[in-house]
């Protein structure tokens, strides 16, 4: 029983890799032309920083099963995702340092990053909800 | 993972951080260039437009139009910003970006290509009436263009 638990966490971890990994490499794509989305800071920053977070939980969530860990790799993917769709169907519209990154459209690029990012969203939600018991080591 | 692993991990995702910034930068510049895939034709948003889609690639579209009557979209920007044409000419839009975008008239309706999709090419017909049409993307409004009609 402990050994299909195993396999599944497993298997989530992957998941959740390939997803923040799919997430990564679209931004790290984008993010040159939209630096002419600008205010104080740009979009293309922007994209290159949730670019870096994806690649460094790409890391965690395969080499470093903790809770912080996966924590950090679950909000990087759900705040990508909530300012895709935000961003999507709402004019939000600049405020404070960032631009308006409004952009009412789908293309191939953002229907991948945002099915990269819900994929490591579902992968990683049961992590965080039922984390692993870690085994004591007697010496 | 024993204590000692930790700092190669670390140092591994700060690398791999170092990597993605900088592939973005190099992939901006291939992904800015000329499509070379055909064009795709996309529905136009405005009636009062000619949509006639290029059939040929993007970039023979290019070479058979002359200088004066086509735009290119690259990197959020319209090249050249203001055009000058005869008119009724027919009008070749090409869109090098990576994202969708519009070549939309501001006032009036008077020329819409419709979504542009990434490395397509769209035609409108510029007005018969002479005169100055500053334009937009209807999708990202600061990109901004001036028809002029002579």
């Amino acid at each position: 029983m402990a050994t299909v638990a195993s396999a599944a966490r497993l298997m989530l971890r992957c998941a959740a890799a390939v997803g923040l990994a799919v997430d990564a490499a679209v931004h790290a794509k984008l993010a040159g032309q939209y630096d002419a989305v600008a205010a104080s800071v740009s979009q293309g920053t922007l994209f290159r920083i949730e670019a870096g977070a994806a690649a460094l939980a790409v890391l965690l969530v395969l080499f470093w099963h903790r809770r912080f860990g996966d924590l950090f790799c679950w909000l990087t993917a759900a705040a990508g995702l909530a300012a895709l769709l935000v961003y999507r169907y709402w004019n939000v519209g600049a405020f404070g340092p960032f631009p308006n990154m409004y952009e009412p459209v789908w293309f191939t690029d953002k229907v991948w990053a945002l099915l990269g990012q819900i994929l490591a969203v579902v992968a990683l939600t049961p992590l965080l909800l039922f984390p692993a018991r870690r085994r004591r080591v007697d010496s | 993972m024993s204590r000692f692993q930790r700092p190669f991990v670390a140092l591994a995702g700060l690398l791999l951080v170092t990597v993605a910034a900088c592939s973005s930068g190099s992939s901006s510049g291939s992904s800015s260039s000329p499509a070379a895939t055909p064009s795709a034709a996309v529905p136009g948003a405005a009636a009062s437009s000619s949509m006639a889609m290029a059939s040929s690639p993007a970039a023979q579209g290019s070479a058979t139009a002359s200088a004066q009557d086509e735009v290119v979209i690259d990197n959020f920007a319209f090249s050249p910003v203001s055009l000058t044409v005869n008119p009724g000419q027919v009008v070749t839009v090409a869109n090098h970006d990576s994202t969708t975008h519009t070549l939309t008239a501001t006032t009036g309706n008077a020329f819409n290509t419709g979504d542009i999709a990434p490395g397509a090419t769209a035609t409108f017909t510029a007005p018969t009436k002479p005169g100055s049409y500053p334009y937009i993307c209807s999708i990202h409004q600061f990109m901004h263009g001036t028809l002029i009609v002579r």
